[in-house]
């Protein structure tokens, strides 16, 4: 069954796959917003009526989307745009320093 | 004025840390230090405000705005939420004070460290489950930067790698809580846990899940065994009084998340099903691996964080049991590591930077040089072995006694094999430090002047480790509300 959900899950899991086996500092901090975003669409499709509409309160509308999930969603989409900024920041320091972008090489310097 | 207190407690120093950065254009000589000082101050004003309904068992609810709590956020105040804001408001106060001396007209510095505690506040007195994500966020952003506040290479690799463990544990976190949403529809952690033995009769899987999801990351921030990886490179290259944030309170924020939303949401169900000793268990190979990982370290501060790893397993152990005795001596411990491993941070941080020595082995006769801080590494150290005068000894007999009445005798000897080892590791730096030799420098290093606020804040520590000791029942009484809210 292709819906939000499933999908979200396996955009989660790719996520997971990456920070689990690249060795890229870039890759690894693309790896964990991939991981942000597979969950911020699996939360939006929780809350999703096929048909809905928005969440305004007036005469006549039936169907409705959880506005709730919507905006809670919102509030981490920032935190992850934050996150991969500052991530990236760290790069930049870590790459003027050593030269590499490899964890493996990194590491090995003490 | 005592109906806004839990909001206010939070708020106050989040709007310090904004306005520290307008005292550049005031004539305020150390301004951005007074604001940091007055707004803990005023903070723990307002906390100590609430003691009185906390300490008869009252619940104080406060919805933010006035919007009641499915769809608004609501704080409360209850034993355990204000055992942990009292232990958050205390040492980040000493954390200032320590910071007075070497952080001069830092403005950014203490607008982090104010953010960060005011992120600390905020997950212990949230009650809404998105909300305490939010917090955990806000609070790990700040340590991810204080971590390289001085822009060492080192401590930019450890800031990295705990950014992408943290980071991997709030995105499962999240997850956790999608899943708790769509079956519940609700956020608030009330609402949540009245639902959840419902669900776990029709459908166990899927709190196995959640439980499973927020096990992993509680237990990267607390420390757990296959988790812990972040914490020495953090601890170790993080400046002194980050250090202490770090291990005071931030590993103490995970055990804290762990003990309210485990304790809320799963409660007894669950913790028959064995989810109990999982924790138990995961918290033994903490202990056991934290211990001989300690033993083996060349630098002092890796040694504390290693410490800090051996300590985490005996709260996780006694946690874990799920009974009344086992929850008071892990908060008691909570508690008395807090301030405990904070004030050895500090003497570290002290004598790193009058010897420029990093390792154990280097620093022979420090007493000779810095006899008072010494004698308080040596209190601090026996505080954390047990021993009886100071305040490690109650809590860690809590523990055993906690583990006897299991009568799990296996248990029982790693938890004696844990507390030999915390004597083995600590007597090594104990006995470096009164070696025969003379004190030696670092050839050509200038050691940077230590000031009062520096020895004072380690002193009180050490003073505290000893009056708890004489006086177990003062950190008792707080601890009572507490388990009343786990145990009802």
């Amino acid at each position: 069954m292709i819906n939000g959900v499933s999908i979200g899950i396996i955009v989660v899991l790719i996520g997971i796959y990456g920070i689990l086996t690249k060795r890229n500092l870039i890759k690894m901090v693309m790896a964990l917003y991939i991981m942000n975003s597979g969950v911020i669409l699996l939360f939006i499709s929780i809350g999703y009526v096929a048909g809905g509409e928005a969440a305004i309160f007036e005469s006549g509308k039936k169907l409705m989307v959880d506005p709730l999930p919507q905006a809670v969603m919102l509030t981490s989409l920032v935190i992850g745009l934050g996150i991969t900024a500052l991530a990236l920041a760290l790069v930049i320091k870590i790459y003027d320093e050593y030269g590499t972008l490899n964890a493996s090489r990194i590491l090995e310097d003490k | 004025m005592t109906f806004h207190a839990p909001i206010l407690v939070i708020v106050v120093p989040l709007l310090s840390a904004f306005l520290t950065h307008l005292t550049k254009y005031t004539r305020l000589k150390r301004g951005a230090e007074i604001v940091a000082l007055t707004s803990m101050i005023v903070s723990l004003f307002f906390l100590l405000s609430m003691s009185g309904p906390v300490f008869s068992g009252e619940v104080l609810n406060y919805d933010l705005g006035g919007w009641p709590p499915p769809a608004g956020i609501s704080l409360t105040v209850d034993g355990l939420s204000f055992f942990f804001s009292l232990l958050a408001v205390g040492v980040g106060l000493l954390i200032i004070v320590y910071s007075l001396g070497i952080y001069v007209y830092a403005r950014r510095y203490y607008s982090l460290l104010l953010i960060a505690l005011s992120g600390i506040l905020g997950i212990v007195l949230t009650r809404d489950i998105f909300n305490m994500y939010v917090f955990f966020e806000i609070l790990a952003v700040a340590s991810y930067i204080l971590v390289t506040y001085k822009h060492k290479t080192r401590a930019i690799k450890a800031s990295f790698k705990y950014l992408i463990m943290s980071e991997s544990a709030w995105v499962l976190f999240l997850l956790a809580v999608a899943v708790l949403y769509g079956l519940t529809g609700s956020l608030n952690m009330d609402d949540i846990a009245a639902q959840t033995p419902i669900i776990y009769q029709t459908n166990p899987q899927v709190i196995y899940l959640v439980f499973a999801l927020m096990m992993i990351a509680f237990g990267i921030k607390c420390g757990m065994f296959p988790l812990h990886t972040w914490i020495p490179e953090a601890h170790s290259q993080a400046p002194t009084p980050v250090s202490g944030l770090l291990s005071g309170l931030i590993l103490k924020v995970g055990l804290y998340a762990m003990l309210r939303v485990f304790f809320l949401f799963f409660g007894a169900p669950l913790f028959l099903r064995g989810a109990g000793s999982i924790i138990v268990y995961l918290g033994l190979i903490t202990l056991i691996v934290g211990a001989c990982l300690a033993l083996a370290q060349e630098e002092l501060k890796k040694l504390l964080a290693f410490s800090s790893i051996n300590q985490i397993g005996f709260i996780l152990i006694a946690i874990g049991l799920g009974t009344r005795l086992g929850f008071e001596g892990g908060l008691f411990h909570i508690f008395n590591h807090a301030l405990i491993k904070t004030g050895l941070f500090f003497c570290a941080g002290i004598i790193i930077s009058q010897t420029g020595f990093w390792k154990i082995g280097q620093m022979k006769g420090v007493w000779r040089k810095m006899p008072g801080l010494t004698a308080a590494f040596c209190v601090l150290s026996l505080a954390v072995i047990g021993i009886p005068p100071f305040n490690g000894f109650f809590s860690k007999m809590f523990i055993v006694e906690a583990v006897l009445l299991e009568q799990n005798y296996f248990l029982l000897f790693f938890v004696f094999f844990g507390i030999i080892m915390t004597a083995a590791y600590f007597f090594r730096v104990i006995q470096t430090f009164f070696a025969q030799e003379d004190f030696k420098q670092k050839p050509d290093f200038v050691p940077q002047p230590v000031g009062p606020f520096e020895h004072l804040s380690t002193y009180v520590f050490a003073a505290f480790c000893l009056l708890v000791g004489l006086f177990p029942g003062m950190v008792l009484s707080l601890i009572h509300p507490a388990v009343k809210v786990l145990l009802p």
